[in-house]
């Protein structure tokens, strides 16, 4: 890792992350809100009526309109996996392919500076950054159940296994992401081949979800490893005896992001640099 | 020898970037990189970088492997590439500072120093710069530090005629400083004016290796004769290249000075004379087949 090269990628990424940061608080604030107001008994009874929503669902639907439950969800809404997703894919697409298509890294690569320590202090203000993120959900969840009045209300600490599951997912799709960088020769092709994996993975899930049959093919995506709502009423319901799976799954997303890393830094280090387009 | 490569080859599939490369530099000297787009010319400034894994052969500055230590070989090198780009988010201070703060032997001041000779706003973002203005903030960057060689490669491209002198002057004087320059160029004129020798590329190989100040001796004289042309005295003739054209053309290409050969060239049946240096123009066509140059 290099110092200057921290300071310069802090500043490089600082304005996108304190805008992501201000945005989860922003929401799962506002969630808090839309908890505290929508009647979650009418709203089961709609969606006992469908079926096939319902298998869709991450635990059964009356664990789902349950305070804990309903706030937990949240961490599995749109803007959540957007923000997480903005973050881990601009700042994991950029480390190669995106310095490459620009030219930068020509210029870097010119100064007596290791190629893997060019993907190190990139890959520290990424993991800094989920970490800042983490924290601004944990916060948001938090103010949202200080403002607004819910039955039996739960304790925002509760939701640690919820934020910890999502950090796991950051830390996963930015090690993807600097995977198709290395193997990418522009960024907008890395980001193609991250959105293509993640649509793969999406049918998977949805897939295995929807036809017992092919239930083992959600086994094949890592997105079955993000579990925010169930870790959350599990741990809660069963305490320390339900962190296996929490282990588990987390395990997972880390193992394969730090696995992806890993073969992106060992191949960049060995790739040719070709001149900018 | 600061730079030695030994058949130095890069090969992409069945396409073949570089073959059979081998020349040295030594310490002090400019050599100039000729060659006309697709010759190999940024391809061997690469290897020389470490930023391709050669295919076959070794290239090495200061008996350092360009590929396998290629940090320690940055430590003896500044690069300037064709076109110089950097985050546009920065100001032109701000990326020299960054740059400056990457390696110990820059100096920020003597950066800031030749941005200035060069008439540089280092206020201005690099997103708002023009092309020029980012070769001048790459050629700052690039002069700055106190290493043994620079690689420039078409420093002079998008720079207006006055900045073009200030940069060979610049050129030159890190020549003076005993430093080493690698200068790839489309620009035959500069070459002459800047480097001690050239080498030339085409199509992936290294076709010569001349001194500009050999090529500068030499002179063509074209003559039209009214009778036969006397063979030459044998002092005057070695190196001679005679050429008889038609009946009363004669083309002549003289290895250095002309002084010695002028009395024999007064004697002959002249009706017309035409003397012109040879210049590294001439090499250039005949080596390329008219390709177009600068």
């Amino acid at each position: 890792m290099n110092g200057v090269l921290l300071k310069r990628g802090w500043r490089d990424a600082r304005g996108m992350l304190i805008a992501c940061c201000a945005l989860m608080t922003a929401f799962l604030w506002l969630r808090g809100w839309v908890s505290s107001v929508i009647e979650f008994g009418a709203l089961v009874k709609i969606l006992e009526t469908f079926k096939v929503f319902s298998a869709l669902l991450p635990v059964p639907i009356e664990q789902l309109a349950s305070p804990l439950g309903r706030m937990a969800f949240s961490y599995e809404e749109g803007p959540v996996v957007v923000l997480t997703g903005l973050w881990a894919i601009t700042r994991g697409t950029d480390v190669i392919a995106g310095q490459l298509g620009a030219g930068t890294m020509e210029m870097l690569l010119a100064q007596p500076l290791r190629r893997i320590s060019v993907v190190a202090s990139h890959t520290a203000i990424t993991v800094a950054g989920a970490a800042a993120i983490l924290l601004a959900a944990w916060c948001g969840t938090a103010l949202g159940l200080a403002s607004f009045d819910l039955p039996d209300e739960p304790s925002w600490t509760a939701f640690w296994p919820a934020t910890l599951n999502m950090g796991a997912l950051i830390v996963c799709v930015a090690g993807i992401s600097t995977l198709a960088s290395a193997v990418a020769r522009t960024r907008t092709q890395a980001v193609a081949l991250v959105i293509g994996f993640y649509v793969v993975q999406l049918a998977l899930m949805v897939v295995g979800r929807l036809a017992p049959k092919v239930a083992w093919l959600e086994q094949l995506t890592i997105l079955s490893a993000y579990e925010p709502t169930k870790l959350t009423l599990l741990t809660a319901a069963k305490g320390p005896e339900g962190w296996s799976l929490f282990v588990t799954y987390n395990a997972v997303l880390l193992g394969v992001g730090a696995a992806c890393w890993a073969i992106a830094a060992t191949l960049f280090c060995r790739r040719d640099v070709p001149a900018p387009l | 020898m600061l730079i030695a490569t030994e058949a130095l080859a890069k090969h992409y599939g069945a396409i073949t970037a570089l073959d059979d490369c081998t020349f040295a530099v030594q310490q002090g000297e400019i050599l100039g990189l000729l060659g006309p787009n697709g010759a190999g010319k940024t391809t061997l400034l690469r290897l020389l970088l470490g930023y391709l894994k050669p295919t076959a052969g070794r290239a090495a500055i200061d008996g350092l492997d360009c590929y396998r230590q290629s940090v320690e070989v940055h430590r003896r090198l500044t690069y300037l590439p064709g076109e110089a780009r950097f985050s546009r988010r920065l100001t032109g201070r701000e990326t020299l500072e960054f740059l400056a703060a990457l390696r110990r032997e820059s100096s920020l001041a003597r950066a800031l120093e030749i941005a200035e000779r060069l008439r540089l706003d280092l206020s201005r973002r690099v997103g708002e710069m023009s092309t020029g203005m980012r070769q001048k903030l790459g050629l700052a960057a690039a002069l700055a530090p106190d290493v043994p060689l620079l690689v420039l490669d078409e420093p002079t491209e998008n720079l207006d005629p006055t900045v073009r002198g200030d940069v060979l002057a610049l050129v030159r004087e890190a020549r003076t400083a005993g430093r080493t320059v690698l200068f790839s160029s489309h620009v035959l004129s500069e070459v002459e004016q800047t480097c001690d020798r050239v080498i030339l590329l085409k199509e992936g190989r290294l076709v010569e290796s001349i001194r500009v100040a050999d090529v500068l001796r030499q002179h063509r004289i074209r003559a039209r004769l009214t009778g036969p042309l006397q063979p030459a005295p044998p002092e005057l003739s070695a190196g001679l290249q005679i050429t008889q054209q038609s009946a009363q053309e004669v083309e002549i290409i003289t290895p250095g000075e002309l002084t010695s050969l002028l009395g024999w060239l007064a004697e002959q049946p002249l009706a017309e004379l035409q003397i012109e240096p040879v210049g590294l123009r001439t090499v250039y066509a005949r080596l390329h087949e008219q390709e177009p140059a600068a």
